[in-house]
């Protein structure tokens, strides 16, 4: 059962232009479905609509079209009073531990806003703060400290914390652990997969960092251009990469040891402009294996046999090895 | 700020602490001056029925020269006497409490009424910012002695009159810094997360975004009494602000205009006095924009 169901979302932003106004897709007709204690990992590069995803699903920009619905409820059309209090269903983890907290409250505080938020009463608000501290893995006194008094790591785990306290079934993680160190990062990962196991949250984790989303993610939804490329099993997708972008960013991911040759150069260029109207395949002025009916005809999300989707007219016709020396096609 | 939930929270160096105020003080020269004349001020209107050798509105005849001109200083009245016989000092003290407490009064309101609109508009946007901006713009657009003049002239002359009506023009400035601040605040991480974890508006406006304006609207504040302040003096000055007989420093210019050749201290002691209490409060807010905000641009 999927605690959350996205349908054909689509997120646009105003953008003046000099007489008229102009809109921008940021997401365009974008669907995918979350299970509680399932994480689905969205990847893309900067630009993709990773965020406006998460914004939209987050309610913190109205999409322009298309169904949300979390927990069986419609977001979408929610307003005032009745959003307030559905959102305590779906929670967001932000990316950057610097921002995402408070400066003028502590830490502690930070979380109580949440709680507050939640209708938890005041008296009960201090136990239930060092409940979720101790949850998140930090000492009970740091309740009592100012954000600018913790590391990065701290931090996040306070946002964590804070997340956790209004009760959520759905987290969205929107690039949570990319401003941390590495040793950080496993730690926040490892802590958010334990939350997963005993909770049953269901994640949207958004990153840009593929090893990330291997090690956390169930499912992987690739984004170029404001599209989902390509979506399956984090299995399938790592495995049997089908869509040219994902390869690309596979064989981007740096390998440690000698082991694998390094592959570079399969995508040239650079991601058109947001706003360029492109017919065809979003991916094709940077695809190798792209031919004339990229250019004229979008793809669709096909699935395989396997339940495997890929937007790409080629994606069954060329084996993965053949794509990764296809730089010179 | 209400008393925080957690009891055992440690007190931390603010970012603003009594001890760097200090010795922020102690290097910036113009800073020491205006603070120490601000709390002269401040202690002579205070101290006024203490500090006045004469009561204020009392004419004395021996303070008259035998042409019935008025005489200047010494022989009883140390900055002389104006041309009805009264203590010039004595009405420079109270005056100085009438512009004082007039332009912190009318300052403030207009400080409030700014941080309101500003707020409110920034954080909602839409429809209610269109309205409150367009409004302000409306306001702003107006000439401000005019604007001030015409409404005086319309509900009549009295202390508590100007007060509202420098209120009612001067909250505009503020409103657009303020909804300048909360647009760019409204972005940052820890405000959406307020919105997303489902607090009131209210109470986002309240403990996430206000208290992070704090300081734009104390140097602020503090920059518009001396503006307040001068208004009020145009205002007696052209006989629409503080009625007669009670002084205020700029009526006081205004009576004295017409004796200032023979009787220059008439306009020199509330004009030198005036002319210092708004470079103080200048000065003031400078500094205090610069102790409150030290990454910012300079910006007017």
């Amino acid at each position: 059962m999927s605690v959350v169901t996205v349908q054909d979302l689509t997120v646009r932003y105003p953008r003046r232009g000099a007489f008229r106004k102009v809109e921008l897709t940021a997401v365009d007709a974008v669907s995918f479905a979350i299970e509680a204690g399932r994480t689905l990992g969205l990847a893309g590069e900067s630009g993709s609509g990773k965020s406006s995803v998460a914004r939209a699903l987050m309610r913190v920009h109205d999409p322009a079209s298309g169904s949300v619905q979390v927990a069986g409820r419609e977001v979408t059309t929610l307003r005032g009073g009745a959003l307030r209090t559905f959102r305590a269903h779906m929670q967001m983890v932000f990316q950057d531990p610097y921002d995402s907290l408070n400066p003028r409250l502590t830490a502690g505080e930070n979380v109580g806003e949440a709680l507050t938020a939640a209708g938890v009463p005041r008296p009960d608000q201090v136990s239930r703060t060092r409940e979720l501290f101790e949850r998140v893995g930090l000492p009970a006194a740091f309740t009592g400290r100012y954000p600018h008094q913790l590391s990065g790591g701290q931090r996040q785990r306070v946002s964590i914390a804070r997340a956790l306290a209004v009760g959520p079934q759905v987290l969205v993680c929107d690039e949570a652990v990319s401003a941390l160190d590495v040793s950080v990062r496993a730690q926040i990962l490892n802590l958010l997969k334990d939350l997963q196991e005993a909770d049953g949250l269901a994640y949207l984790f958004i990153s840009h960092d593929m090893s990330t989303l291997r090690f956390i993610a169930d499912d992987v939804a690739i984004m170029y251009q404001g599209r989902i490329v390509e979506l399956g099993t984090s299995a399938e997708v790592f495995a049997r990469p089908k869509h040219p972008y994902t390869r690309a960013l596979l064989a981007a991911i740096p390998e440690p040891g000698a082991g694998r040759r390094h592959r570079r150069g399969v995508v040239r260029g650079e991601a058109p402009p947001v706003d360029a109207v492109l017919t065809g395949c979003a991916f094709a002025p940077r695809c190798p294996l792209a031919t004339e009916i990229c250019r004229v005809e979008r793809p669709a999300l096909v699935a395989d046999a396997a339940g495997h989707r890929t937007a790409c007219h080629h994606a069954d016709a060329v084996p993965a090895e053949a794509t990764a020396e296809g730089s010179a096609a | 700020m209400t008393a925080p939930p957690m009891a055992e929270a440690v007190p931390v160096a603010a970012p603003t602490g009594l001890r760097r105020t200090l010795s922020s003080l102690r290097h910036d020269l113009p800073a020491l001056i205006s603070i120490t004349l601000l709390v002269l001020l401040a202690l002579a209107a205070i101290l006024a029925p203490i500090l006045a050798p004469h009561p204020p509105l009392q004419t004395y005849p021996e303070g008259l020269a035998a042409n019935g001109a008025p005489i200047g200083p010494g022989h009883g009245f140390p900055l002389g006497t104006d041309p009805n016989g009264r203590d010039v000092l004595a009405r420079l003290l109270y005056g100085a409490r009438v512009s004082l407490v007039i332009g912190i009064l009318a300052n403030g309101l207009a400080t409030i009424v700014g941080v309101i609109v500003g707020l409110v508009a920034g954080y909602l946007g839409g429809w209610v910012e269109t309205i409150l901006m367009r409004l302000t713009d409306v306001v702003m657009s107006f000439p401000i002695l005019l604007f001030c003049i015409a409404l005086i002239s319309v509900t009549g002359p009295s202390e508590r009159n100007v007060v509202i009506v420098i209120a009612l023009i001067y909250w505009t400035t503020l409103a657009r810094i303020i909804r300048s601040q909360v647009l760019s605040l409204r972005e940052r991480e820890f405000v959406v997360a307020a919105r997303t974890m489902g607090l009131s508006h209210w109470r986002i406006m309240r403990k996430h975004l206000f208290p992070h304006l704090v300081p734009t609207i104390i140097v602020y504040a503090t920059l518009g009494v001396a503006s307040s302040i001068l208004i009020e003096a145009s205002l007696s000055f052209l006989g629409v602000g503080v009625p007669v007989p009670t002084a205020s420093w700029g009526q006081m210019i205004e009576q004295g205009k017409e004796y200032f050749q023979i009787a220059p201290w008439l306009l020199f002691a509330p004009g030198v006095c005036l002319v210092l209490t708004v470079l103080a409060f200048n000065l003031a807010g400078d500094w205090l924009r610069d102790l409150l905000d030290p990454t910012a641009p300079e910006r007017r």
